[in-house]
């Protein structure tokens, strides 16, 4: 204990510099990309690859829902989503901007942002068998030929070494 | 044994046994060589389990892989049983006394290797593992509070909560002891049992959502309106039941009281609510805190809430009261100064109760719930217990 | 349909009070407490106005140091809970040997005194080792019961880690706010 303190008290002027010096490397994020941070990425990750067997991977993936009338809708009702603590302008922002960075290869081609008013609507209906619409989603997008058999996002999700 | 007696027998053995074809009927012993003990060993077998044995959980917070439920009896004060618990474990128990249901994780290198989420079946008299039933879709990993599961009212189910970190509740049928299936959930949490086939789940927004389910594991489910404010005055998980009414109690971090009750289909009803601590006591700082905070008991027709002075958010301080609340008049009828600070609370579940408090370093106390008298005290009940419950009469 | 209003003035009143700090959990670390024989007291001033967690962070920086990631008021733990890994001869951004960071965190933001500026912080519980049980940082100011999984401190976040079990917890900048 004592030599801690000591340890501290030494170390603590050297510290206090590189501390500082530190700050002015540290890049500043964009208001979305905050929003990201705060409301998803704690589960998803900030590269979007999601943790294996229990968080899907965003990055690369999320976009192929939108090929799917049901998917677009499903995107936003999922508890994450409708559960967010963001109002619903700056959620569609962030539905918007993540669907771009993270999976714009995958997007329908005839894909259009979502409105304020779809997010507004989607969120008083949260799903109540998320399980079982994304199963079903999934099999849609593999018999679609747009997922291989056997990839549902949370297999190839991000794996601990 | 000792390794030196082993190795000695070996020995002797391969000598008695000598050179081959040389067989000896080693079936029969000389004489001389026969010992006849005085005492047989035996193993014990509990008498049919007392309303007054409390089963304390303590997860063992040092080594959480390897928690334990410790029995004892709260009119001597005397050690009962131990039954042995995985990773934050949850423990129901069987109305009929037959069983302790423990649903429990482990891993099968300790802290590493294959996990597994079972439902171990205790014998309540020999406490032996009698079953194993695995849970395919885990369970929640929280540390142990009692509404991450729950039996049906019939007790034929059992409901184990599931956070991965979506929401969703396994159904295992103990009648058969299988694993039915997994059901679906909005994001919302706990299982609260509402009937044979029935449950609600607290959700983000402070709503209830219903749920009904089947022996084959389909099930609906039934929003509500929110009925508490989840931002600035959320209810604690743990809520205590009236078996008659079976209506629920939840109590809320300001200390304001919730009764939610339920009609037959277990469709929530408008609920009523009030504060339970009163304009001089809030002014003073009394609020609800601990872990298993509150207790109900059907016969006295009381709810019990552990007190404490202190600060907004300090939710999990120990109590230093136990308030006894009328839910008829909505009043405070009594207040009991604890003789230690405790963290949970159980009521007994016979017509002649106690209540039993728990502190955090593992001291029980036993008081007579209808007049406060401190009976006695009970130490060492574990390391870092959390837990309180009791078999019904 | 339900949730209509209600759950607008919810997401409003959330995003309000949510902005300082957004996902925080972690498994309870009472036992330091426990050992240490103290009641569980407040390591912080507690705002009784509705702006808790602004107020929170706030207050922490100005009691925060930036020298001894050892101690609960590093300013870097103004969303901790659980065991510090700088204790348990990890880093502030490292695990200790033989346990793993968990792929999945919660994210607070965070005021470092010596510059003034607000920082993003993932906090990352280390799994596969039992509990460390050195440095608890328990602070349950705007601690949430469960059903509000991101702000509940009770829960084992080791999701998609090899195994799930608890060691410590540690703090990385994703950012400037």
């Amino acid at each position: 204990m004592r030599t801690a303190v000591l340890a501290a008290l030494l170390l603590s002027a050297a510290a206090l510099a590189a501390s500082v010096a530190a700050a002015g490397e540290v890049r500043r994020v964009g208001e979305v990309q905050e929003d990201y941070a705060r409301n998803c990425q704690g589960c998803h990750r900030a590269d979007g690859l999601g943790a294996y067997g229990s968080v899907p991977r965003i990055r690369g993936f999320a976009g192929l829902f939108t090929h799917l009338p049901e998917g677009r809708e499903y995107l936003i009702r999922v508890p994450g989503v409708v559960w967010a603590m963001l109002d619903d302008a700056r959620l569609a922002r962030l539905m918007n901007w993540m669907l771009e960075a993270y999976s714009r290869d995958e997007l329908a081609p005839d894909f259009r942002p979502y409105t304020v008013e779809e997010i507004r609507e989607a969120r008083r209906r949260p799903l109540a068998n998320v399980g079982t619409v994304r199963a079903r989603l999934i099999a849609e997008l593999q018999r679609r030929g747009l997922l291989p058999p056997g990839e549902d996002g949370l297999v190839s999700a991000k794996r601990v070494r | 044994m000792g390794r030196r007696g082993w190795i000695l027998g070996t020995v002797v053995a391969t000598l008695l046994a000598g050179p081959a074809g040389a067989q000896q009927d080693i079936g029969v012993l000389p004489e001389q060589a026969r010992l006849v003990p005085e005492e047989e060993f035996t193993i014990r077998t509990l008498p049919e389990p007392s309303p007054h044995w409390v089963y304390v959980l303590d997860v063992a917070f040092d080594n959480l892989v390897a928690s334990r439920v410790n029995i004892f009896d709260a009119d001597t004060g005397d050690f009962v049983g131990v039954l042995h618990s995985g990773y934050v474990p949850n423990v129901l128990l069987a109305p009929d006394r037959s069983a302790v249901y423990i649903v429990e994780t482990y891993w099968s290198h300790g802290t590493r290797g294959k996990r597994e989420d079972l439902v171990t079946v205790f014998d309540s008299r020999t406490l032996e593992a009698e079953a194993e039933i695995v849970l395919p879709k885990g369970r929640a990993l929280v540390v142990s509070k009692q509404p991450v599961a729950a039996l049906s009212d019939d007790a034929r189910f059992l409901l184990s909560f599931n956070l991965s970190p979506a929401t969703s509740v396994s159904l295992v049928d103990l009648g058969a002891q299988r694993y039915v299936g997994e059901i679906e959930s909005p994001g919302c949490s706990l299982v609260y049992p509402t009937g044979d086939r029935s449950f609600s789940m607290l959700c983000p927004d402070g709503s209830l959502v219903d749920v009904s389910f089947r022996e084959d594991g389909s099930a609906t489910t039934a929003d509500n309106e929110p009925f508490f404010d989840s931002e600035t005055d959320p209810v604690f998980e743990h809520a205590a039941r009236d078996s008659a009414s079976r209506a629920w109690f939840f109590v809320s971090y300001d200390g304001r009281l919730y009764e939610v009750a339920y009609d037959e289909k277990g469709r929530t009803k408008p609920v009523d609510s009030w504060s339970i601590v009163g304009k001089a006591e809030a002014e003073e700082g009394w609020r609800p805190g601990g872990w298993q905070l509150v207790g109900w008991h059907d016969g006295l027709k009381r709810l019990f809430v552990l007190m404490h002075k202190g600060p907004k958010w300090s939710h999990k301080w120990p109590g230093e009261e136990v308030w006894v609340i009328d839910p008829a008049t909505n009043g405070v009828e009594r207040r009991i100064a604890l003789e230690e600070p405790s963290l949970s609370l159980f009521l007994t579940r016979d017509a002649d109760p106690l209540l039993v408090t728990l502190t955090e370093t593992g001291v029980l106390g036993v008081y007579d719930p209808q007049t406060g008298e401190h009976l006695r005290s009970v130490e060492g009940v574990g390391v870092t217990p959390f837990l309180l419950d009791g078999f019904r009469p | 349909m339900r949730r209509s209003s209600r759950l607008d003035r919810w997401v409003e009143e959330a995003t309000r009070r949510i902005a300082w700090r957004t996902s925080r959990r972690s498994l309870l670390a009472r036992l330091g407490a426990v050992l240490a024989g103290g009641a569980l007291l407040p390591l912080l001033p507690v705002d009784r106005s509705g702006r808790f967690r602004q107020a929170h962070a706030q207050a922490f920086a100005e009691q925060a140091q930036t020298t001894d990631d050892t101690a609960c008021d590093y300013w870097r733990y103004c969303a901790m809970d659980g065991y510090l890994c700088t204790c348990c001869n990890g880093a502030v951004n490292a695990c200790p040997a033989g346990s793993e960071p968990s792929p999945t965190s919660w994210v607070g933001s965070c005021i470092n005194p010596a510059d003034g500026q607000v920082y993003l912080v993932a906090y990352r519980d280390c799994c596969g080792k039992g509990v460390c049980g050195r440095c608890p940082c328990l602070s349950t100011e705007g601690e949430m019961p469960i059903y509000r999984p991101q702000l509940s401190n009770d829960i084992d976040w080791c999701f998609g880690a090899k195994s799930m079990v608890y060691h410590c917890t540690a703090a990385g900048i994703v950012g400037r706010a």
